[in-house]
């Protein structure tokens, strides 16, 4: 009976994680990066809803309240590093970032 | 439900909380002038209490028969505590303590708090290793990288401690979305979360091609926590960027936190079908040989010593996973005893580093000179007994008997030639022969002849701060009070008796393995 939703939402999931993996291999901001990074977690999440509902279970509902938790403080912390390091150089691109080397 | 014999079991967690909140209270309690003394004071006192703990506790479970089938499982299962989750803890918490103590040094502006994230790290790192829950392995992982992403970009200022961390975190998030996504799949196909759920399916179930792609991304995700080859790119950058004693912490427990959980994740989800085994554990194969040449050839060219250790740690990594080819609880055991090994070797190298830029100053400007090898030429003419201590280091890791570098990785081929893995071992022998030059030549590079550096000295002009001590005679002797800014003798007490632990420890189990081998083997069950 909840087969075919239960397919939608599969594919629903692994479209949104490929656009995020994407974003973060192809996109160059630092803020489009944070929340293509964040898209991957979001299909994460929306995999163990899914997957629960399939099961019947409570874990898959339980680790998407964990990830959104961890995925909070996860972006809050990234925002504070993007700001610190992009508040002192004029750069807007993660390419400009590269006094590392070697 | 969680009762009271539950919170005791735990109770070695429930104290470094407790210690790491207690940390932040402290501070505000004392008056500032006291503030920085009494902080590392707690935090350290606190880690031996909390090694107390863990000790006491191991010894009241052992004899426990639940124990005895390896079964103890606090909170319905959400924890592991075996001997295998101890071992590691116990050795989390040393390289906590090596760090706190290597901490003196710092000059961190806010130190409770770089303390306080210190220990919640070592937090997330015990429970890493002690979990067999996927919930609570995320969870725990998070915990310790949030913490370390903080940590990484803590010296105010710094723009080299800001790129670390920002890569540090672009990459490190990345893996945990991976990690993610494998979780879930895995969890779609077994419909469990608990690692023996998943055991169970790997033993019975019909493995199609969602569960091949979970377990690949776990083993992706664990595989950049690891620094790994070809995910290590960020380790280079994050380990120059930290704090020094940050940067220990992290190649140490990281390292063992996140490879005591890959191996007990690989254990429980690897089918027992030995041709699907083969094929699941071939590609973690390749990356360890991919890691242990491309962490050796990377070290070739470093002139930076925390970039030549981030890479070096890469090869260490790679040989971690020589005797997990058979997944045997011997070959798990021998792993562990490098693992031993390593927090001995780095915790000492990054000892040296700290101490060279306690001699240079003690600001980030010095530390980062510290690092930089150009400066080591002629330390043993200034400082004999450092000197002889970095030998001591490299040495260990380029594997020279009679040091724990050579019996770990005698234990380790040992383990590669039990699983038959030849060609990891081929790889093995030909990234220690390219490492060896490496650490042969900062071993050596120590005992050059001062006139070398003087002649260079003169070259570049007086040269503030970096070259100070050296450049000084009175410096062969130490310090001469004054010519430095006064570092206060209580952390050169603090960073000496790190490198006296690690001396200790690399000849003890250099020439006494069996103090712990013994001990570290048979910690998961046969498969």
């Amino acid at each position: 009976m909840p087969g075919m939703a239960v397919q939608g939402y599969l594919v629903l999931s692994v479209v949104l994680f490929v656009i995020g993996l994407a974003g973060v291999l192809v996109r160059r901001s630092p803020l489009v990066m944070l929340m293509s990074i964040e898209l991957m977690w979001g299909a994460a999440g929306l995999l163990f809803l899914t997957f629960a509902r399939l099961w019947a279970g409570m874990e898959g509902h339980i680790f998407s309240f964990l990830i959104i938790v961890v995925g909070a403080a996860e972006a809050a912390i990234g925002l504070a590093l993007i700001v610190l390091i992009f508040r002192t150089r004029d750069a807007a691109d993660v390419d400009d970032v590269r006094a590392l080397r070697g | 439900m969680p009762d009271i014999s539950d919170l005791m079991q735990i109770a070695p967690l429930v104290a470094l909380a407790a210690v790491a909140l207690l940390v932040i209270v402290v501070d505000l309690m004392v008056p500032a002038r006291m503030a920085r003394g009494t902080i590392l004071v707690t935090a350290a006192g606190g880690l031996l209490v909390v090694g107390w703990y863990l000790l006491d506790l191991w010894s009241q479970v052992v004899p426990l028969p639940e124990f005895a089938a390896r079964a103890l499982a606090p909170f319905g299962g959400a924890l592991a505590l075996d001997g295998l989750s101890f071992a590691a803890s116990a050795l989390i918490l040393a390289a906590a303590f090596f760090a706190v103590l290597l901490s003196t040094t710092e000059q961190a502006r806010d130190m409770s708090g770089y303390v306080s994230l210190m220990l919640l790290a070592a937090l997330g790192m015990m429970v890493l290793a002690g979990t067999s829950d996927l919930m609570v392995m995320f969870v725990a992982l998070e915990v310790l990288s949030l913490s370390l992403y903080v940590l990484v970009a803590f010296r105010r200022g710094d723009a080299k401690a800001r790129e670390g961390a920002f890569k540090y975190f672009l990459l490190g998030s990345v893996a945990a979305g991976l990690l993610l996504y494998g979780f879930a799949l895995l969890y779609g196909v077994t419909g469990a979360t608990k690692l023996a759920g998943i055991a169970a399916f790997a033993r019975q179930g019909t493995i199609g091609p969602l569960y091949h792609a979970g377990f690949a991304l776990v083993v992706i995700g664990f595989g950049f926590k690891l620094a790994l080859a070809p995910f290590h790119t960020w380790a280079p950058d994050a380990y120059q960027g930290a704090p020094a004693p940050v940067t220990a912490f992290m190649a140490i427990g990281t390292k063992a936190a996140a490879f005591v959980a890959l191996a007990r994740f690989v254990w429980a989800a690897v089918p027992s079908d030995p041709v699907l085994a083969a094929a699941y554990l071939t590609p973690i194969g390749v990356l360890a040989g991919v890691s242990m040449l491309v962490g050796s050839l990377g070290a070739l060219f470093q002139t930076n010593l925390k970039r030549l250790l981030a890479y070096s740690g890469v090869a260490h990594a790679g040989y971690l996973f020589l005797p997990l080819m058979s997944l045997t609880p011997e070959a798990f055991g021998q792993s562990l005893f490098y693992l031993f090994a390593y927090l001995c070797m780095a915790g000492g190298a990054f000892a040296v580093l700290v101490a060279r830029s306690v001699e240079a100053g003690g600001d980030a400007g010095a530390a980062a000179d510290a690092a930089e090898l150009s400066g080591w030429r002629g330390l043993y003419q200034r400082r004999p007994g450092l000197a002889l201590a970095t030998a001591l280091f490299f040495l260990a890791m380029a594997g020279m008997p009679p040091t724990a570098g050579f019996t770990g990785k005698l234990f380790l081929i040992t383990g590669g030639i039990e699983a038959r893995a030849w060609w990891l071992l081929a790889a093995m022998v030909a990234s220690t022969g390219i490492s060896a030059y490496v650490y042969l030549r900062v071993a050596g590079s120590v005992f050059r002849s001062p006139e070398a550096e003087a002649a260079a000295v003169a070259e570049m002009g007086p040269v503030p701060g970096a070259h100070l001590s050296g450049s000084h005679p009175a410096g062969a002797v130490g310090i001469v009070a004054g010519t430095a800014p006064s570092p206060l003798a209580w952390e050169r007490v603090a960073v000496g008796a790190v490198l006296l632990l690690a001396v200790a420890g690399i000849l003890l189990l250099g020439l006494f393995p069996n103090l712990l081998l013994p001990g570290l083997q048979g910690l998961l069950p046969v498969r």
